[in-house]
């Protein structure tokens, strides 16, 4: 950061003056700060440069990992929290809504016109939005209808019974979420606070993956004895204090680094600003999602005539081409928005990374007017499915489960840890409560200029496209100008 | 002009300090001729690239914008050998040749974009003839469409950026070594700590030019990559 400061009784020390403290550290515990000081003890202003890039980056990291890691915490934290709690949805919804979601198989199933009709009926007023064909024989068949009064985004859900047709229930959904998934998805994306509360995770977004490479750098780049694998590896015994804290902190980050770093790409394309600008870039990468077209082809649709300006041939003659075409697994069949436009039959089977193709299919003679396979999306459209629903825990079901249940366990326990390492860093003799102490000052004085300059570059560039992690770094290095500044003079008026 | 309203506030901003900057040194007593002239030239190019960003930028007449940049980009080259220094001929004009870059690659953007019909005074009549006018969903709303144009804009850009990096890291370099108690202009008794350029403030002026040079090249460098699209 940028300034360095002085303590009364220090001054403008001279420059070239030996600091040990402020120099790289080394050794099994190096990669903390020294051991805490009374407030009246002079903080020496770190000397010049010294040899290699890295020695003198690293209390810089390390101030940058320590202020991120107090100031943004809290939000990694929330969503570490949030996070948690989503992952078990799963499982919370099929005891919840184990009603509505699972039928006993008696006899042959109704056509599916007659569930939608059914559900018609225990919707009135409803406009249809998608009927959900479930793909085993134990699931009800979800028909989606928009009605006025409801929230944006949010539509209302029959739950159809596919044996003989009884509607077993309602539900207010969000796109396919069921109320639980809905509103802890909401939590963690925005903690219920609409677009403002959207900004809290992508703060935590923008942050984790900052935090998450400066402390593996950290980690990693510790000088250690012959045992430098096994505790660069496994959290080390011993008695409670900050080694084991640190020990901790270190060993869990560097096994959910991978992890971490993933959630934090895939929560940056959900979000409002940063979500925007990876967007523009994957379609100027040629990565952007491919969508079907439902344009009917000419001599279709409309001109053929029918009770409302066209022929239909009907949901199960649409369910049957799709199925014909390929499609397996859950189904999901959107309507056609106008007389010009076809049937979508998608599938939805997010727990198996291929099952994504999707079809068009002409009303007037139930036969697929186009094609959209997984198989030929850009690489980066199937990276980002897969990542949207890794992030989710829906890729090969309860094992992504447990990984993110994981996750988010290592992220609550290193912010806490971070934690109690400042706390422990405390000033132990000073009067009343006082905070950690934060790393020396002046950290940046140690980078070469060379190294610096295209750190401040590619820092101004990220900031721009991620914008929560440009402004609070902005607002850091103003503050911790502006603090300098303040202790500068106070020291001046002292001497 | 920048569709973009926070790259071109982020940018006006830069532009602006720069000008600033140019303005200070300019006025500041003891200048040489030579040293007034070259911050005139600076601040007059921070104030147009300021200018640039905004659709009003558009029509300000290009023809006087061309011959101030070219008559700037002469001045540099033409007056490096008479600067007061310990410098060569030969290394005085080197030493000149990013700020000569830097005003012919000006005049040669405003004569682009004048051709092009995009400002006022050019020559291609509301065509836009060689420029693509985009519906501002991007970041710049125009950009070079020709191969030739946009190559010299890319290689412009490049060098600018190059440039801008190595006059980051000469200001990061003077800046470090600086006492922090000491600044431009101090006085009393943070103004008495010697710097390493032994004047008081001295180091932290060169600095903060530097500093400023390379705003204006990390700028333009940001300009050219627009144009190319």
């Amino acid at each position: 950061m940028p300034e360095t400061g002085t303590q009364p009784g220090v001054g403008a020390a001279p420059e070239a003056e030996p600091v040990p403290e402020a120099r790289a550290p080394v050794g099994l515990d190096a990669d903390v700060p020294p051991s805490p000081r009374s407030a009246g003890e002079p903080v020496p202003a770190p000397a010049p440069a010294v040899p290699g890039p890295w020695s003198g980056l690293r209390p810089l990291l390390l101030r940058l990992h320590f202020y991120a890691g107090v100031l943004i915490g809290p939000f990694i934290l929330v969503a570490a929290v949030t996070g948690l709690a989503y992952t078990v949805t799963p499982q919370v919804e099929s005891i919840l809504y184990d009603h509505e979601l699972k039928v006993t198989p008696h006899g042959s199933a109704e056509p599916l016109a007659a569930q939608v009709a059914a559900a018609r009926r225990a919707v009135p007023g409803g406009t249809l939005v998608s009927v959900t064909k479930g793909a085993g024989p134990t699931d009800s068949t979800r028909v989606t209808f928009d009605k006025d009064g409801l929230p944006a985004g949010y539509t209302l859900t029959a739950f159809v019974d596919p044996y003989d047709g009884e509607v077993l229930g309602e539900l207010r959904t969000f796109g396919q979420w069921l109320p639980a998934r809905a509103w802890l998805d909401d939590l963690h994306r925005n903690l219920h606070l609409g677009d403002f509360g959207r900004n809290y995770s992508e703060i935590a977004a923008s942050w984790l993956w900052v935090e998450v490479l400066g402390g593996l750098a950290l980690w990693a780049g510790t000088a250690r004895n012959r045992k430098r694998l096994r505790r660069l590896l496994l959290p080390r015994g011993g008695p409670k204090g900050r080694r084991r804290t640190l020990s901790w902190h270190g060993a869990v980050g560097l096994w959910a680094s991978a992890g971490l770093l993933a959630l934090s790409a895939t929560g940056l394309t959900w979000s409002a600003h940063a979500g925007a600008s990876i967007g523009r870039i994957q379609d100027s990468l040629g990565g952007s999602t491919p969508s079907v077209s439902t344009v009917l082809p000419a001599a279709t649709g409309a001109e053929q005539g029918g009770g409302d300006g066209r022929e239909d041939v009907g949901i199960d003659a649409v369910v049957a081409s799709a199925r014909d075409a390929g499609l397996v697994g859950v189904l999901v069949v959107t309507p056609p928005a106008d007389a010009d436009s076809a049937y979508t039959v998608k599938e939805n089977t997010r727990s198996w990374p291929e099952q994504q193709d999707v079809v068009a299919v002409d009303p007037a003679t139930g036969k697929v007017t186009h094609e959209l396979d997984f198989d030929d999306f850009p690489l980066l459209a199937k990276m980002t499915s897969w990542g949207i629903n890794a992030h989710m825990g829906l890729l090969f079901g309860l094992a992504n489960q447990i990984v993110l249940a994981l996750l988010a366990l290592g992220v609550i326990g290193m912010t806490l840890w971070g934690y109690r390492m400042w706390w422990l860093r405390r000033p132990t003799r000073a009067q009343g409560l006082t905070a950690g102490r934060a790393p020396v000052r002046g950290a940046w004085r140690r980078v070469p200029g060379r190294v610096l300059a295209p750190l401040v570059v590619a820092a101004a560039v990220i900031g721009y496209y991620v914008p929560f992690f440009g402004l609070p770094l902005l607002l850091f290095v103003l503050v911790d100008v502006t603090a300098g500044a303040v202790r500068r003079r106070r020291a001046g008026v002292t001497a | 002009m920048i569709a973009a309203t926070g790259l071109r506030w982020i940018l006006t901003l830069l532009f602006a300090v720069s000008a600033a900057h140019g303005v200070w040194r300019a006025v500041l007593p003891g200048t040489a001729v030579t040293a007034r002239v070259d911050h005139a030239l600076h601040v007059a190019m921070s104030a147009l690239m300021a200018a640039m960003a905004w659709p009003w930028g558009m029509d300000l007449s290009a023809g006087p914008q061309i011959v101030l940049f070219s008559a700037g980009a002469l001045w540099f080259l033409a007056a490096a050998p008479f600067r007061p220094g310990d410098r060569t001929r030969r290394g005085a004009v080197l030493a000149a040749w990013p700020h000569v870059l830097m005003m012919a690659a000006m005049a040669w953007m405003v004569a682009a974009m004048a051709s092009s019909g995009a400002m006022a005074g050019g020559s291609g009549g509301g065509s836009m003839e060689g420029m693509d006018m985009g519906d501002g969903s991007g970041l710049a709303a125009m950009t070079l469409t020709g191969t030739g144009p946009r190559l010299a804009a890319g290689v412009l850009a490049a060098a600018f950026a190059g440039l801008g990096l190595v006059w980051l890291a000469r200001a990061f370099d003077r800046a470090r070594a600086l006492d922090p108690a000491v600044r431009p202009g101090a006085t009393g008794a943070a103004a008495v700590t010697v710097t390493t350029a032994g004047v008081p403030g001295e180091g932290a002026a060169v600095a903060l030019g530097l500093g400023c040079h390379a705003a204006m090249a990390l700028g333009m460098a940001v300009m050219f990559v627009l144009l190319v699209g």
